[in-house]
């Protein structure tokens, strides 16, 4: 049994921090090889509210409809 | 509506008075909405810049798709034109957090099941900007795509939409194994 840690410096999407990479020096068979997730550490820091949920509207007596 | 000059002010206890109200309901599962009538004149003792209709009515809340979820009503809810009182409960769970879990993903993972090679679900147990730590209570060992690599991929990705989250804090750090 092998282990491999992955860390912010594998990450290769700096935009989104959400894709990481483990290049190895040479190639590395994984025939018949399985993966599992030791441990995990990160931090909640992803956000709820974004551009695609952060609006609402009302349309007030006079049928004009304001956003919010 | 504060900003729009949609609201009345008491004159007496300087109280703003609104007509559209979101409440937490814990015992109906619900984010309640409530709109009230908006006067066809001004009430006594109340000031405000409102153009008053001949009729009083209620104004109408809009939910577009994403704070719909939020609210746990279906897309493009809007509530109804009125002249009374008028409550609305949610039709669905309210979902005020659209991730609550994130798909670890590695690209080399073999899932006959499904085309995304899914390693696990991280699911939050602390607020927000605190940091999770999980560790399974034993490994769930995953097969990996036959074959010769020079590198790994993996990738965090929305539970909901199924694509790379923005993650802000970049102190990232997982172990896996291998065998």
């Amino acid at each position: 049994m092998s282990s491999i840690i992955i860390n912010s410096t594998n990450i290769i999407d700096r935009i989104n921090n959400s894709t990481l990479q483990i290049d190895f020096e040479r190639s590395v068979s994984l025939f018949d090889k399985h993966i599992a997730l030791t441990s995990a550490f990160l931090y909640f820091s992803w956000r709820n509210i974004t551009s695609s949920n952060n609006t609402f509207s009302y349309i007030w007596v006079d049928d004009v409809e304001y956003s919010v | 509506m504060t900003q729009n000059g949609h609201v009345m002010v008491n004159t007496e206890t300087n109280s703003t008075v609104l007509f559209i109200d979101m409440l937490v309901n814990n015992t109906k599962y619900s984010i309640d909405i409530i709109t009230y009538p908006v006067p066809s004149t001004f009430s006594e003792g109340f000031t405000s810049s409102i153009t008053f209709s001949s009729v009083a009515k209620n104004p109408r809340l809009k939910l577009p798709a994403g704070m719909s979820d939020i609210f746990g009503y279906d897309e493009g809810f809007t509530t109804n034109a009125g002249s009374e009182i008028q409550t609305y409960n949610s039709t669905k769970a309210p979902n005020v957090s659209p991730d609550s879990s994130v798909l670890l993903v590695c690209d080399q993972v073999n899932n006959e099941f499904s085309n995304l090679g899914i390693l696990y679900a991280i699911s939050p147990s602390v607020g927000i900007c605190s940091i999770i730590i999980d560790r399974p209570s034993q490994p769930i060992y995953s097969k990996l795509k036959n074959g010769s690599y020079n590198h790994v991929t993996f990738r965090i990705l929305s539970s909901k939409t199924f694509r790379p989250i923005k993650i802000l804090d970049s102190e990232i750090n997982f172990i896996f194994s291998i065998k």
